[in-house]
């Protein structure tokens, strides 16, 4: 061998030692996907609601009112089924910093609270447009001080502020936000400066609103643009501080800073991987990766951006 | 080329269609289920549950064809009074309206205005019977003018009218009646929206959970097995009654209709408390015109893409149909095999589309998935539309043109069909009215981006978004008035060709 051609020799022996390391699935920046049709353990039946826990797990609520945790690789280790189902099935999940996970149970009028393994620890609230009462919970936020915030809809269309031994405050929405009471106040989450951030879906809108319920930003509208929102079902603050939108209609999610401005959409409608069809939800998990619920393809995406 | 050749040519069109829409989905559901086996959930026959939900469907259908049979009864009265419905075309597109409208729009417009607390069995027979009675109306009416009216008027001459009624129209009317239930009832048995829309758990309702939580075909075929028996010896039925109704004189020699407004009146009243009613309530409650705008802003491609899609399924249907009616025996098996296709519920055929094109991309992930349902299920339509054009030209013509040198393809195209332009476009708008308000369908076969209108609507229902939901109804409706009005120019000019022929 000719000296001069041993540098290329190792460039290719080089490459192909690199080359044998399969690369990750980046179909569109997809790293994992789970779940798949059925009622099996893993499986879903259109998947609703999803949330991330400190230890990586993550928890998936779907139409068979099942609650099922998934390892942060997506692998099945446990799960629950609701105590009711028939009237309907929930549509919020949240888990609080002790690991608590409270569940907007929808159609029963109710927040139920579990422990990690599928145990109920509590319940509160009942069917009602009163204090105390709801009409169809969506989703729940807790604060740093450990206040739990509830978001309704179907002519409630309000949050209400609970303390943290679930008991009544008051209602903290407004009855108007920019000339437009909220219709369907989707999901909720608050940032470092503890600030709420409501994603209000029927007016394809995202709201920010003190503790206190005084309004101090909205931004969007109808439409597919970047920037433009079409039911927003979800939104999760990432640990950048960024605003994770989960969009319904427009089957993407898209990011926003706190000014409302768009940093990107990932996602649109599909089938195949890197694709959405109708997500209802979005969370980010404890190692960063971004978890989708894509309902209608009853799977769980796993996004590295 | 020679006659043969030509229709052998022009049949092959619709046999494609035909294999692509019904052969096909039918042999992959039943070979798929076998491959993949009976599931935890699926036995080889219908579980306890099932058959219990069954036995309520058939209850609930038997009961709601009784219904709409009495509440049809006046119509069919005063149908009979004016005669063969083509001597009035307005008379035809009137008795359509309620039937091209989505029945879920009456239940969400009753609830709307009698509350949501109307909700359960009673609502559902309701309303039922409310969407559906022009069905009978025009089997017993047609009797009625064809062969009652007649046998009565001499029977008055002799006895009371109760004897005269009772003991010479019923019996000949009874083969009509017996039909028009019969009719009422495999279309109920299997409808699927206002079951939903009244909150009750039917088979119907469970074939479409059962359909969207599993992988395996036979947690929706083993259900649907006593649906499709009883749907087989129902349509058997109905075409051994249609085939046996006693002979009558073909042309209804009573008195100018226009003499009796007080039917039209009649008519009228029924179809504007039956379909009106409501409508006009979900419409003025929520101020729906000022909403439309709203609803055609959020979903554009939604709107557009169902009417596409719709309108493509019309035509397909048709141009299948004209194939496959060309050529008479083949239409004699097809159109009830394709009859009993669309009775089926949605939510079976729907699975059998998707277990037959789940594996090619350029239809399970696109439109022509949701186009092939629909024309898998209202292809009988385009068939028997296509027959009655066909039939609906005189045998002496077709012989005259044959003698003067025409071409086979001239005699079928220009002699039978075009001519009858305008009934084979009706055909084609009724299919596309149908397709569009088809929940079960629309559901089932959604595509990602293409989220059928039905669908949509039902997705409204359920998250309590009566606005946006009265808004997409009214569209809906607006989206049936184009059948409504070749309905009536269809018939105004076979009208036409009547009075030219005498």
């Amino acid at each position: 061998m000719q000296l001069d051609r041993i540098p290329f020799v190792l460039l290719f022996v080089v490459l192909g030692v690199v080359g044998c390391e399969p690369p990750p699935m980046t179909e569109n920046g997809v790293v994992g996907v789970f779940g798949g049709t059925g009622l099996g353990e893993g499986e879903f039946s259109y998947p609703r609601a999803i949330t991330a826990a400190a230890d990586g797990s993550v928890y998936v609520v779907d139409k068979s009112a099942r609650i099922q945790r998934f390892g942060v690789d997506g692998v099945f280790e446990s799960g629950w089924q609701m105590p009711k189902k028939t009237a309907g099935k929930p549509i919020g999940l949240t888990v609080h910093k002790d690991g608590r996970i409270f569940v907007a149970d929808t159609h029963y009028h109710r927040v139920l609270v579990y422990d990690a393994t599928g145990q109920e620890l509590a319940r509160f609230g009942e069917e009602g447009m009163g204090d105390g009462q709801f009409q169809l919970p969506t989703d729940v936020a807790i604060d740093d001080d450990g206040f739990i915030y509830v978001g309704e809809y179907n002519g409630n269309d309000r949050i209400t502020k609970w303390s943290a031994d679930l008991t009544f405050v008051k209602q903290i929405s407004p009855p108007e936000i920019a000339g437009l009471s909220m219709v369907r106040p989707a999901a909720m989450d608050f940032d470092n400066e503890q600030t709420l951030w409501v994603a209000d879906a029927c007016n394809h809108r995202i709201i920010r609103l003190s503790r206190k319920g005084e309004v101090m930003s909205v931004f969007g509208e109808r439409g597919t643009e970047p920037g433009q929102l079409r039911y927003p079902y979800d939104i999760t603050v990432t640990p950048e501080q960024t605003l994770l939108v989960c969009e319904y209609g427009n089957s993407r999610l898209q990011w926003f800073d706190k000014e409302g401005k768009s940093l990107g959409t990932w996602g649109g409608p599909g089938r195949d991987l890197g694709q959405l069809w109708s997500p209802w939800g979005a969370t980010v998990g404890a190692n960063g990766d971004v978890y989708v619920v894509d309902s209608l393809n009853s799977r769980v995406q796993i996004v590295r951006r | 080329m020679n006659a043969r050749t030509v229709r052998t040519l022009l049949v092959l069109p619709g046999l494609v269609v035909l294999a692509a829409t019904i052969l096909v989905p039918m042999t992959a559901l039943i070979a798929r289920s076998f491959q993949a086996g009976l599931s935890d959930s699926a036995g080889a026959f219908p579980s306890p549950r099932q058959l219990g939900l069954f036995g309520k469907s058939f209850w609930m259908a038997a009961r709601g064809a009784t219904l709409a049979l009495l509440i049809a009864m006046p119509a069919a009265f005063v149908i009979g009074l004016l005669g063969q419905l083509r001597k009035s075309p307005a008379l035809g597109a009137l008795l359509l309206t309620p039937l091209l409208l989505p029945p879920m729009v009456y239940a969400f417009g009753w609830q709307q205005s009698l509350g949501r607390s109307l909700q359960g069995e009673g609502a559902c027979l309701l309303v039922w019977a409310g969407w559906a009675w022009p069905i009978p109306a025009v089997l017993i009416g047609g009797g009625w003018a064809k062969r009652g009216r007649d046998a009565y008027e001499a029977a008055l001459l002799v006895s009371p009218r109760g004897t005269a009624f009772g003991q010479v129209v019923l019996p000949l009317l009874g083969r009509n009646i017996v039909l028009a239930w019969f009719a009422l009832f495999v279309v109920f048995l299997t409808e699927y929206s206002v079951p939903h829309a009244n909150g009750l758990i039917v088979l119907s309702t469970e074939l479409l959970g059962w359909a969207s939580q599993s992988n395996n075909p036979a947690d929706v075929l083993i259900p649907s097995l006593p649906v499709i028996g009883t749907v087989l010896l129902a349509l058997g039925l109905m075409m051994w009654l249609w085939n046996h109704q006693p002979d009558g004189p073909s042309e209804q020699s009573s008195g100018s209709y226009k003499h009796r407004r007080w039917c039209w009146w009649i008519l009228v009243t029924m179809v504007a408390g039956s379909a009106g009613l409501p409508i006009g309530i979900l419409v003025w409650k929520f101020k729906a015109w000022q909403l439309v705008p709203e609803a055609v802003a959020t979903y554009p491609s939604e709107l557009a893409a169902s009417l596409g899609i719709a309108a493509i399924s019309g035509i397909i249907t048709l141009v299948s149909g004209i194939s496959l009616a060309s050529v008479p025996s083949v239409r004699r098996w097809l159109l009830p095999l394709l009859l009993l296709f669309g009775l089926l519920p949605g939510a079976l055929i729907g699975e059998s589309v998707l277990v037959a094109y789940s594996h090619v991309r350029i239809i399970y992930h696109h439109w022509p998935l949701l186009a092939i349902g629909c024309v898998a299920r209202y292809g009988w339509v385009g068939i028997f539309v296509a027959w009655l054009a066909a039939s609906s030209t005189e045998a002496d013509l077709v012989d005259q043109a044959r003698s003067d040198g025409a071409s086979e393809s001239a005699i079928i195209m220009q002699i039978r069909y075009l001519p009858n332009l305008a009934l084979l476009l009706c055909g084609s708008a009724i299919v596309a009215s149908l397709s569009l308000a088809d929940a079960a369908l629309g559901t089932m076969l959604t595509v990602p981006g293409i989220g059928p209108i039905s669908a949509i609507l039902l997705q409204k229902f359920h998250q309590l978004e009566d606005g946006m939901l009265v808004a997409l109804s009214l569209w809906l409706i607006i989206a049936s008035l184009p059948a409504l009005i070749l309905v009536w120019v269809a018939l105004r000019l076979q009208q036409t060709r009547l009075l030219v022929r005498r």
